[in-house]
C-alpha cells in the first residue's frame, strides 16, 4: 500500500510537470499542489478524470493579512490509495476573480457561488450567478467572510435580487411551498413548476438558517469552537463534533488513544442507528403508513433514552474532547447497550418485514424519485443517496478514521436510485451498525480516553471527516494565533446532496415530493450553517 | 403503480395477502408505550441544573474562564462575592463542573427549566467571607 501511494504521487508529480508551481507532501495522507489560476482547470480535470479523484470539499479563505491574497483550496479524495490532494491557488485583491469550473464539474456550482457571496471573488464563466448563501436582499458588495467585515455590523437590506425559473404559456402551474411548513421542520422554499400533477421543474431555495457559524468561529479558542461545531445541526451533533476534533488533532498532529477511538466509533454508530431507524419510520409518513411511523418512533425513542443513560444527552452532545473523549464507560454500560440493541434488532426486523412485504408501501416507494448514477457522480452525491444510486462510497471504509479500520462491515449498494433503494440502504446499514457495536465490545482496549494537545502553531491546517447518517461531513480548519480558529469551513453531507433532490423530483407527481424529500432526509441547518 | 395497488387490495379481499393481518397483529402486540405525566427523573448522567456549594468555592475563576457560553460570572457585591449562573445562556456542557478542583460546582439531573419569569433562570449564590 505504502509503495502504491508513493508511486501514485510521483506519477502525478511527473505528469503535471511544468503546470504546477509546487508539490508538497504535507501529511502522510495529504499532498498540496500549488497552481496558477490559469492552470486550475487543467489540473483539476487531470485529477478527476485521469486519476479518478472526487471532489471532497472546496474552501475559499481570506489570507490577505498573512499571505497577501485570497486563497482557494480544492480538495480531492483518492479513495483507492487513501490520499487527499489539495489544489491551492491564489487570487490577489486587485484581481478578485477565478476561473469557474462549474460547467464542467457541476458539483462545484454551489461552492463557487458560496465563495462569491461570502468572499466576493467572482467565478468567471459560471452559468448561474444568482445569490446562494446570502439571500437576494443582502447588499451585493458586503462579503461577511472578508476579514474586514465586523460581525456586529448590521447590513442594510436592499431590493431583492432573488429570481426563480420563468415559465411560458399557461400549461405550467407554479406551486410555492415554504419556507414555513406545516409540522415542525426546518425552513426551505420549494417552487414547483407542474403540468397537471406532474412536476416539471423544482426550484429549491435554502439557506434560511444561515447563521454565519464559520464567521462566528473566527478568533474563537479551539476548545470553545468545539461546542459551536456540536451545535451546527441537531441530529448529527456528534458527527460534527468528531469531525471538528479530528481536524484539530490533524492540525496538532496528535494521535488519540485507542480506547478513545473505539468510544468515538461506538457513539457514532449509536448516532447512525437512531437516525436511520427514525428515518425508516419517517419515510412511511410520506405515504401515510401510520404503523410504520409509530414503530420507527418507538424504536428511535428507545435509542435516545439509551443515549441519555450512557452519555447524559439524548442527541449525544458533550462526548467529544479535543484529543479524545470526555468520559469513559464501564461494564454495566456495555450490558445496557447490548441488551437494548438486542431488543431494537428484534423490533426493527419486524418493522422491516411488515414494511417490505406490504405491496402498497413497496409500490409507492419503487421507481419514485430516481436519482441516476450519472447524476449522483456529477454532483458528487454522498451517503445513503449515493449508495442507493450505485455510487459505492463510504468514508468509513475509504478513508478510515476512529476505529473503523479495526472492525469489519459491508457497505450496501443498490443501483435503482429510487426511494425504495434509499430505504433499503438504511435498513442494511442498521444491521451493520449493530454488528459494528458488538465487535467494538469484543475488541474494546483498555487505557486512557484522552490526551492533551500540544501547542498548535498558527496557520496550521487540518481536516476531519465523518460518515454521518446523512453521508460524509468534512470540516476544514486553519488555526490562528494562540490556538484559535482562523478559517473554518464545514461541508456537510446535506450540502452535497441538496442539489440532487432537485434532480430526483421532476417527472414525479407533486404528492410524492414529501416522500422523495424524506427518503433523502437532508437537514437544513448543517447545509446552511 | 396503480396496478400493483389494485392487485394488493384484491389479494387482501380474497384473503391471500396477509399484510393487513400482520399490521394489525403488530399494533395489538405493541399496546400502549407512552408514559403518563409527571415524567420520571432524568438519568443519573443527565447534565441539568448546576448545584453550587458556595462554602467550598475558592474563587479561582476557572469555571468562568472555561464556560463556552459565558453563563457564569463572579462579581464583587459589597463586601463579598457573588457567583451567578444564567440558565438562559448555559448549554449544559458540564465544563465548569469538570474544571472545578474542589467540586464547588456539580451537575445535577434536574431538568426543570420551564418558567413564566425569566429571572428565575438566573441563579445567584453569595460566597461567604
Ligand atoms: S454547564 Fe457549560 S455552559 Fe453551563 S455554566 Fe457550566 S460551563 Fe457554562
Ligand atoms: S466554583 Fe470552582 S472553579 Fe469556579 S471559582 Fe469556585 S473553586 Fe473556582
Amino acid at each position: 500500500m505504502l509503495k502504491n501511494k508513493k508511486l501514485f504521487l510521483t506519477r502525478i508529480k511527473q505528469q503535471l510537470g511544468e503546470k504546477i508551481l509546487s508539490f508538497t507532501i504535507r501529511q502522510p495522507n495529504e499532498t498540496e499542489i500549488v497552481v496558477k489560476k490559469d492552470q486550475l482547470a487543467e489540473v483539476c480535470r487531470f485529477l478527476c478524470q485521469e486519476k479518478e479523484g472526487r471532489l471532497f470539499t472546496m474552501v475559499g479563505s481570506d489570507e490577505r493579512e498573512f499571505a497577501g491574497s485570497f486563497v482557494l483550496y480544492y480538495v480531492f479524495s483518492f479513495d483507492e490509495t487513501q490520499q487527499f490532494i489539495t489544489v491551492k491557488t491564489m487570487t490577489p485583491e486587485e484581481d478578485s476573480t477565478f476561473p469557474s469550473l462549474a460547467a464542467e464539474f457541476p458539483a462545484l456550482n454551489w461552492y463557487e457561488r458560496e465563495v462569491k457571496d461570502l468572499l466576493g471573488l467572482r467565478p468567471q464563466g459560471h452559468p448561474d450567478l444568482r445569490p446562494l448563501i446570502l439571500h437576494g436582499d443582502w447588499p451585493e458588495e458586503i462579503h461577511p467572510l472578508r476579514k474586514e467585515f465586523d460581525v456586529s455590523q448590521n447590513a442594510p437590506r436592499v431590493k431583492s435580487r432573488e429570481s426563480f425559473m420563468q415559465y411560458e404559456g399557461d400549461e405550467v402551474t407554479e406551486i410555492p411551498v415554504g419556507p414555513i411548513h406545516a409540522g415542525i421542520i426546518e425552513p426551505g422554499h420549494f417552487r414547483f413548476g407542474a403540468v397537471g400533477d406532474t412536476v416539471l421543474y423544482l426550484d429549491a431555495r435554502l439557506f434560511f438558517t444561515h447563521r454565519g457559524l464559520e464567521k462566528a468561529s473566527e478568533g474563537m479558542p479551539l476548545s470553545k469552537a468545539l461546542f459551536l461545531a456540536e451545535r451546527i445541526c441537531g441530529v448529527c451533533a456528534l458527527s460534527h463534533a468528531v469531525s471538528f476534533a479530528q481536524a484539530v488533532e490533524a492540525a496538532a498532529a496528535v494521535e488519540i488513544p485507542l480506547r478513545a477511538k473505539y468510544l468515538r466509533t461506538l457513539f457514532l454508530e449509536l448516532e447512525r442507528l437512531y437516525n436511520h431507524i427514525g428515518d425508516v419510520g419517517n419515510i412511511c409518513a410520506g405515504f401515510g403508513f401510520a404503523v410504520g411511523v409509530s414503530q420507527g418512533t418507538i424504536l428511535r425513542e428507545e435509542l435516545l433514552m439509551l443515549n441519555e443513560r450512557i452519555a447524559g444527552h439524548r442527541y449525544l452532545r458533550g462526548i467529544v474532547d479535543l484529543g479524545g473523549v470526555r468520559f469513559d464507560i464501564a461494564h454495566p454500560d456495555y450490558a445496557d447497550i447490548l441488551s437494548t440493541l438486542n431488543k431494537i434488532e428484534i423490533g426493527f426486523t419486524e418493522l422491516v418485514d411488515i414494511l417490505l412485504s406490504h405491496d402498497i408501501a413497496v409500490d409507492r416507494m419503487s421507481k419514485t424519485g430516481i436519482l441516476t448514477l450519472k447524476q449522483a457522480n456529477d454532483l458528487e452525491v454522498v451517503g445513503v443517496a449515493a449508495r442507493a444510486s450505485g455510487r459505492n462510497i463510504d468514508i468509513r471504509r475509504d478513508q478510515p478514521y476512529a476505529a473503523y479500520d479495526k472492525v469489519s462491515f459491508t457497505v450496501p449498494v443498490y443501483t435503482e436510485g429510487d426511494v425504495l433503494a434509499r430505504i433499503r440502504v438504511r435498513i442494511d446499514e442498521v444491521f451493520q451498525s449493530i454488528s459494528i457495536i458488538r465487535q467494538i465490545f469484543i475488541q474494546m482496549p483498555t487505557g486512557d480516553v484522552s490526551v492533551g494537545l500540544p501547542p498548535i502553531s498558527p496557520y496550521a491546517r487540518g481536516m476531519g471527516w465523518v460518515e454521518s447518517s446523512k453521508g460524509e461531513t468534512v470540516h476544514w480548519l486553519m488555526t490562528g494565533p494562540n490556538e484559535t480558529v482562523e478559517r473554518y469551513r464545514v461541508r456537510s453531507a446535506t450540502y452535497s446532496n441538496w442539489p440532487a433532490v432537485a434532480l430526483a423530483v421532476p417527472g414525479n407527481i407533486v404528492p410524492d415530493f414529501p416522500l422523495i424529500n424524506k427518503s433523502f432526509e437532508l437537514c437544513y441547518a448543517c447545509c446552511d450553517r | 403503480m396503480r396496478a400493483a395497488t389494485v392487485k394488493a387490495l384484491n389479494l387482501a379481499v380474497e384473503g391471500e395477502g396477509n399484510e393487513m393481518f400482520e399490521v394489525i397483529r403488530k399494533i395489538w402486540k405493541t399496546g400502549v408505550v407512552t408514559h403518563k405525566l409527571p415524567l420520571r427523573e432524568a438519568s443519573q448522567r443527565y447534565r441539568g441544573k448546576l448545584d453550587i456549594q458556595p462554602h467550598k468555592c475558592k474563587n479561582c475563576g476557572a469555571c468562568v474562564a472555561a464556560c463556552p457560553a459565558g453563563a457564569i460570572n463572579v462579581a464583587q457585591k459589597g463586601q463579598g462575592q457573588e457567583l451567578s449562573i444564567a440558565y438562559t445562556k448555559c448549554i449544559f456542557c458540564g465544563l465548569c463542573a469538570s474544571v472545578c478542583k474542589v467540586q464547588a460546582v456539580q451537575m445535577t439531573n434536574d431538568y426543570h427549566l420551564a418558567t413564566k419569569n425569566k429571572n428565575d433562570l438566573i441563579q445567584v449564590v453569595r460566597m461567604p467571607q
